[in-house]
Parts: structure tokens; sequence; C-alpha cells
């Protein structure tokens, strides 16, 4: 599967998704000027991948998506969903994936709006306090 | 210069006793918007208040923009025409920010505006976090919804949300809203 790289800009995150390396990262700040457009491609790369995932059944090594937000928007926080809810799938269905949640040591807001979704899911989260 | 130049002056002096951070008045897109963000970015990091607020006041700043915005998509995608100036003003005194913007508005989008301010004024802190979990659970992509929108600078102000709708004509109203964020 292709790895789905996007580069980062003022109000959109980095993203890299590479199954071969096992690296799922979103980095930055995700306020896009059309999120739809933003987010559409990263979602059906999710899907894919998810998909994917469910054929191997037997998968052992750990899927860990690191979200790393400055901030986020409203509206990108329903396309997060989207893609939590999916990995959820793969939890479900015994794969080991988890979200790792990391936040800056001061930014409270954004330690909360994690454990916002953690309330919302069954799928692991992870949270990692880094200095800013 | 004459007399009929003197509201520049005025405009400086309200300005200046209401502390404003950022004023804008014009045409909103995205361009604009990215400008104000950054704009706003440089003076919250001027203004020495904790940075849980000067964040909440960033989040909301971007949410109400992209508000607007969208509320003048909606009456392009209905192919109905209003006036697009808006204006927007960040201000501060010792005890709270204030983030007000004003747009026009058709008369009969008042009462979905009004009861979506209203609903989520008549919830406690909980309330408005249940709501926004129930918003932001349904996925499925509703264009130019500002819901989860308003509903996230509720629980971000922890303030009651402000509204007032001037009537400009029998079709249009200026719709003004205001946010308070306390300043710790």
């Amino acid at each position: 599967m292709q790895p789905l790289i996007v580069v980062a800009t003022e109000s959109t995150p980095h993203i890299i998704f590479d199954v071969t390396k096992n690296v799922f990262e979103m980095k930055g700040e995700s306020r896009p000027e059309n999120t739809k457009a933003f987010y559409d491609p990263v979602i059906d790369w999710v899907k894919k991948f998810c998909a994917q995932t469910l054929e191997q059944k037997n998968r052992t090594q750990k899927i860990s998506f690191a979200i790393f937000f400055e901030y986020f928007s409203s509206s990108s926080a329903k396309y997060l969903m989207n893609i939590f809810a999916r990995l959820e799938e793969l939890h479900k269905n015994n794969i080991p994936v988890e979200v790792k949640w990391v936040f800056n040591d001061i930014d409270i807001e954004m330690q909360e709006a994690g454990e916002e979704f953690q309330k919302l899911l069954t799928l692991p989260f992870k949270f990692e306090r880094v200095d800013h | 210069m004459g007399p009929e130049d003197n509201y520049i002056y005025d405009i400086h002096l309200k300005m200046r006793d209401n502390n404003v951070l950022l004023a804008y008045t014009g045409e909103l897109d995205m361009k604009i918007i990215d400008a104000l963000i950054t704009s706003v970015k440089l003076k919250l990091k001027e203004v020495k208040y904790f940075p849980r607020v000067q964040k909440r006041v960033y989040g909301i700043m971007v949410e109400c923009l992209e508000a607007i915005h969208s509320g003048y998509d909606i009456t392009k995608k209905q192919n109905r025409k209003i006036n697009p100036f808006s204006i927007f003003t960040l201000s501060c005194d010792k005890d709270y920010y204030y983030l007000i913007s004003g747009r026009y508005i058709f008369n009969d989008n008042i009462e979905f505006q009004r009861a979506q301010i209203d609903k989520i004024n008549a919830l406690n802190i909980d309330g408005k976090k249940q709501l926004y979990r129930e918003y932001v659970s349904d996925v499925t992509v509703k264009e130019y919804n500002t819901d989860l929108a308003m509903v996230d600078i509720a629980i971000k102000s922890n303030n009651t949300l402000t509204y007032e709708f001037r009537k400009v004509d029998d079709t249009t109203s200026f719709y003004i809203f205001q946010v308070k964020i306390k300043v710790n």
C-alpha cells in the first residue's frame, strides 16, 4: 500500500501514514480552508488500510496512530472521529491498535480533547505529555 | 480634512477605550481569515495571560470566523445574495476577552440561529459536553453545519453566548454574536 504523505502548512497538519515502516503520524494544526477536501483522501487511505489489515487477520505488530495537534477545529474533530471509528473496528477484531495522543505539557485543552475522544470509543488511547 | 472626517478619530477613541486588540470589517474570505488568525496568534503572545486562556481565545476565534464564513456559504449555496460585509473584533479588559462578530442574515434564518444558541445556553457544562459528544460522533458530513462549532465555543468560553438581531429591512437583519472568556 502506498504511503500517504502530506506536508504541513500553517493551517493543515503534517501526515505520514506508512504501512511498510509502521509509522502513522499526524502533527501540527488542523483548520483547513476546506475540511472535506483535505480529509477525504485521508479517510480513503485509512478505509483501505483497515480493510487490508482486517483481511490479514493474524497481524501481531502493534499499530500506533500518533496524534500531536497544537490545535484542531471542530470540523476537523468530526474527521478525526471518523478515523478513530475505523481504527476501532480493528481493535474489535483483536488487531493490536492504539491512538497515541501527544500534547504539550502546558496544553490541558489538548489533553482534555483527547480524553473526550477516549470516552466515545473502546479503542485504546495512550497519553503522552511532552515538554513544550 | 473637515468635520466629516472626525469619525476616524471617534473610531480610534472607541477602539482605544475598549482595548481592541484586533478589528476587521469587510468581506471575509479564507485568505483574510488566515491573515486574521495569524495576526491574533501574534497579538496573544504579546498579552501576558495564561497560555490556557490564550489557547481558548484562539480556538474560539477560529470557530467564530469559520461560522461567519459558513453563514455566507449557505446563502451562496441557496443562490441568494446578501450584503457580504462582516465585522469582527477582539478586545480585552482586566476580567475578560471579548470576541464580537457581526454579519448580515436573512430574517427567515433568524429562528434557526436563535434556536441553535438558546439550546446550548440552556445547558450546564456537563450538558454542553454531552451535546458536543453527540455532534462529534455523528460522522456524516453536513456541509456548512455550525452546531458543533457553536457548542465548542460555548464549552471553551464557559459563558453564556450572547446575540442580537438588528432589523435592517423586511428581508435582512444584522446578527451580532458575542463571546466572553475569563482571563483567569
